[in-house]
């Protein structure tokens, strides 16, 4: 994002910082949906004085405020330090974590724990630098398996059941029978 | 003189060898929990409730408590080591204690943070068992404004997270106080930013929260600087001094805040304020986007 790090000195100081302007203008729009969900609370004419909006209110006009001065901030050169600026971050390294986070809150809800954490886990593996696809899926497959069958079986409690987990309850009861 | 008797007969009943095993079966199921990072003290608790069915109800109380205890001290290994802590309590241990560990000082830093619980612990228990009568009485008496000048202290103290930058210390409070505004309004009952969906009625819990933020947060940070996060591991020479002295103070504070605070949030941020002073220039703190801030606002769900 701020790409302007290998130019350094008061010129670069200068030049807006892209990844500090998103943050910046992120918590101003925060600030604006605050506003926005805050009005749109039915308020009693009990509560006129101090009801249930003063306090997002007041967080609103604070976040709009520093969202302001974030902004600022970035275009004036924003404030990641020279260091900072000059080691490139893993941006694969990123999308492999974030889409394994994304793919396991999408998949978990139909698929069960067990195929959403796989997924989970060989993604960020992969973010990590692994290669070995199968490797990780194994890994994964059988630490999910013991924490499923961990909080199942031993806990009583239900971690998100799914396609696995069904068939594994099919064979252990078909043994257990 | 009869809290006394009584304490010594809770000695007599919970020394039995019986009562020791089961102590040691709850503080090892609580730490091999505990050291999961999102399952904190109540959550354990809360997990392994069906175990003690099974058990008589004193040995069901030591093993609660083992169980209690081992979970606190398995979130401190995960705060120290992998920067995860999975509750509320152990956030202030990751700021402290993985730096510790990412000198090369993580050995130090598990004995600190065990022997800090286990000398801060006793005394506060001990304290609790013979002046919580009469400490009672001051907190049944601490009204609103007190309660007000607390949560005061706590926003004060939330300073000492700021580190060099304290617009950016401010912005995290600000979010962290819109997350903590999510869901009902307790006084009126009215939904806050929920955009219409049910689940954001409870609000969003610390447990999630703190994942949300350190541990994935950790994850996403060391990805990201895949070399230069090995190279901070080197070792360093020198010691650790485990302050016996500083455990004592605190344990002595945190027994006064616990005790008089009627909400659980506020000790554990003025718990992190307090050591800094008795220790001003030791660690200097150059954490700007410490995420912190948020737990502030977050009334304890567990």
């Amino acid at each position: 994002m701020a790409s302007g790090g290998t130019s350094r000195g008061r010129f670069a100081r200068l030049r807006p910082a892209i990844g500090e302007t998103i943050i910046g203008a992120g918590v101003l729009v925060l600030a604006i949906v605050m506003v926005w969900q805050t009005l749109s609370i039915p308020v009693s004419p009990i509560y006129a004085q101090v009801g249930p909006t003063i306090v997002p209110i007041i967080t609103a006009l604070a976040l709009g405020m520093l969202g302001i001065l974030l902004l600022v901030a970035a275009v004036q050169g924003g404030w990641q330090t020279a260091e900072e600026k000059e080691v490139a971050p893993d941006r694969a390294a990123l999308l492999w974590i974030i889409a394994g986070l994304v793919l396991n809150v999408l998949l978990i809800t139909w698929a069960g724990f067990t195929i959403a954490s796989v997924i989970l886990f060989v993604c960020v593996a992969r973010g990590f630098g692994s290669k070995a696809i199968v490797r990780d899926a194994l890994i994964g497959a059988a630490f999910a398996l013991v924490a499923y069958i961990g909080f199942a079986k031993t806990l009583g409690i239900n971690i998100g059941s799914g396609l696995v987990e069904n068939a594994i309850e099919r064979v252990i009861g078909s043994e257990g029978g | 003189m009869d809290a006394f008797s009584q304490l010594l007969n809770g000695f007599a009943v919970a020394l039995t060898p019986i009562n020791l095993l089961w102590c040691l079966v709850g503080t090892t199921l609580g730490t091999a929990i505990g050291v999961l990072p999102g399952l904190g003290p109540a959550l354990t608790i809360a997990l392994l409730l069906p175990i003690t069915f099974k058990v008589e109800p004193t040995a069901a109380f030591i093993l609660f408590a083992g169980i209690y205890y081992g979970a606190m001290y398995g979130g401190s290994t995960t705060s120290i080591l992998l920067n995860t802590p999975g509750e509320s309590a152990s956030i202030i241990t990751a700021l402290e204690g993985n730096k510790m560990a990412r000198a090369g000082r993580g050995g130090p830093a598990l004995a600190t943070a065990a022997i800090g619980s286990f000398v801060a612990g006793l005394i506060a228990t001990a304290a609790l068992a013979f002046i919580a009568p009469e400490v009672a009485k001051v907190a049944i008496s601490f009204g609103e404004p007190e309660k007000f000048a607390l949560i005061l202290l706590a926003f004060i103290t939330v300073s000492a997270a700021f580190g060099d930058s304290p617009m950016r210390g401010l912005t995290s409070l600000a979010i962290g106080l819109t997350i903590g505004l999510i869901g009902l309004d307790e006084l009126s009952g009215r939904a806050r930013l929920t955009f219409g969906s049910p689940e954001l009625l409870g609000g969003i819990g610390v447990t999630i929260l703190a994942v949300a933020l350190f541990a994935i947060g950790e994850a996403l940070s060391v990805a990201e600087a895949r070399g230069p996060a090995a190279q901070e591991l080197r070792p360093r020479a020198s010691a650790d001094r485990c302050s016996i002295g500083r455990h004592a103070r605190f344990g002595i504070l945190l027994f006064w805040l616990r005790a008089l605070s009627a909400s659980r949030r506020t000790p554990r941020l003025q718990r992190h304020g307090l050591p800094k002073r008795t220790r001003a220039g030791r660690h200097p703190r150059h954490n700007p986007l410490d995420p912190s801030p948020p737990q502030l606002s977050r009334p304890s769900k567990l």
